[in-house]
């Protein structure tokens, strides 16, 4: 659970201070503990810096959606299986 | 005899069940609800984290090109001191020019400082901000409007203001992906459609036949021709009938620290592509 937590604000403090790129790994690693961080991040992450003027649309959320469906997805695999039991 | 407890939890929403995720998905949306609902208090509160992360972003690229090639870097070095001070001289040798043709035509001190623009520090710039667009310090209390150009040191163009609120801006870069500006290249005295590839680098298409080279300049419109970029490389693929310029930014986006803003005209409006919002 510490990890969890610790993992989580990292990523949000990471996408306040750090490049991009650190972000978006440090919500990968997050995502395989807490499946939601990646689209958290991402939403954070736009509201913080996508301007509607930019043209393009608010790449950070729809990728961390889309790798929190990832992340969801395989843990309920991993869950119904009998690995770990 | 053992008395059972029962926990009163509430179906909706029990302490025991937010996990991480969720609360940081609360914090997301409440921060955006914040953006969304008074833009400049976010920006007032986001400002001294953007101006560290800044900080931070130029310490790590000096820290990894400390790994680089020791003597290419101070060959480049010396190569760039050199260009500096042809650069300076060439700049007073421009001064003076001015100077003695102001003195022809007798234009009055007031005519000559008649737009002198807008001083804006730069709070945001990519890759901290990495939609290529930068935020900046000054507002609608200090006349910024929208639509107004923003140049750099030089007088180089970089691109428009396009959210205004009362203490702070967001200027648009001509590199943001899918901004569309009206340029020409200076060798073939071409308009261009000059699309942004985000990162800094921007693109245009053109005919085969333009002759244009790697090297050549790239304009935009606003007051005298002022150079955006130069094409570095040319991609030209036999099935296509037209070639595909890459442009690079005379200005790196990731070193700015402070902008000019100036109202060019109509002009330049039309020429770049804005919305009214304020977010």
């Amino acid at each position: 659970m510490i990890r969890n937590g610790i993992l989580t604000i990292t990523t949000f403090i990471s996408v306040l201070l750090f490049p991009w790129p650190l972000s978006v790994l440090l919500a990968v690693a997050t995502s395989f503990f807490e499946p939601l961080v990646p689209f958290a991040a991402g939403v954070f992450a736009d509201t913080l810096y996508w301007a509607p003027q930019a043209g393009t649309l608010p790449v950070f959320t729809l990728y961390g959606l889309v790798l929190s469906i990832i992340a969801v997805f395989v843990r309920s695999r991993l869950s119904a299986s009998i690995i770990g039991r | 005899m053992k008395k059972t407890f029962l926990a009163k939890r509430n179906a909706l929403l029990s302490s025991a069940s937010i996990s991480w995720g969720t609360g940081a998905l609360v914090f997301a949306a409440l921060v955006l609800l914040v953006r969304l609902v008074a833009p400049n208090f976010f920006l007032q509160a986001f400002a001294p984290a953007f101006s560290v992360s800044n900080v931070i972003a130029l310490k790590s690229h000096t820290f990894f090109n400390s790994f680089s090639d020791v003597a290419a870097l101070a060959a480049r070095n010396e190569r760039l001191t050199e260009e500096n001070s042809a650069l300076a001289s060439e700049n007073q040798a421009l001064l003076q020019k001015e100077a003695s043709v102001n003195a022809l035509i007798g234009a009055s001190a007031s005519q000559k400082t008649a737009n002198p623009g807008i001083l804006a520090g730069v709070v945001a710039h990519p890759p901290v901000s990495p939609y290529d667009t930068i935020v900046l310090s000054v507002g609608s209390s200090s006349g910024v409007m929208l639509g107004q150009e923003v140049f750099g040191e030089g007088g180089v163009p970089l691109g428009a203001v396009t959210s205004v609120t009362a203490e702070y801006s967001r200027a648009t870069l001509f590199s943001s992906f899918g901004t569309v500006t009206h340029g020409w290249v200076k060798s073939a005295d071409m308009p261009l459609n000059i699309f942004g590839a985000g990162g800094g680098a921007m693109s245009a298409s053109l005919s085969r036949s333009a002759g244009v080279t790697v090297g050549d300049t790239v304009f935009a419109p606003g007051p005298g021709m002022l150079p955006i970029g130069t094409v570095v490389r040319i991609d030209s693929d036999p099935s296509a009938p037209g070639i595909t310029l890459r442009i690079m930014p005379t200005m790196n986006p990731s070193s700015l620290t402070w902008v000019l803003l100036r109202d060019t005209g109509a002009s330049f409006r039309s020429a770049f592509s804005l919305a009214t919002s304020t977010l």
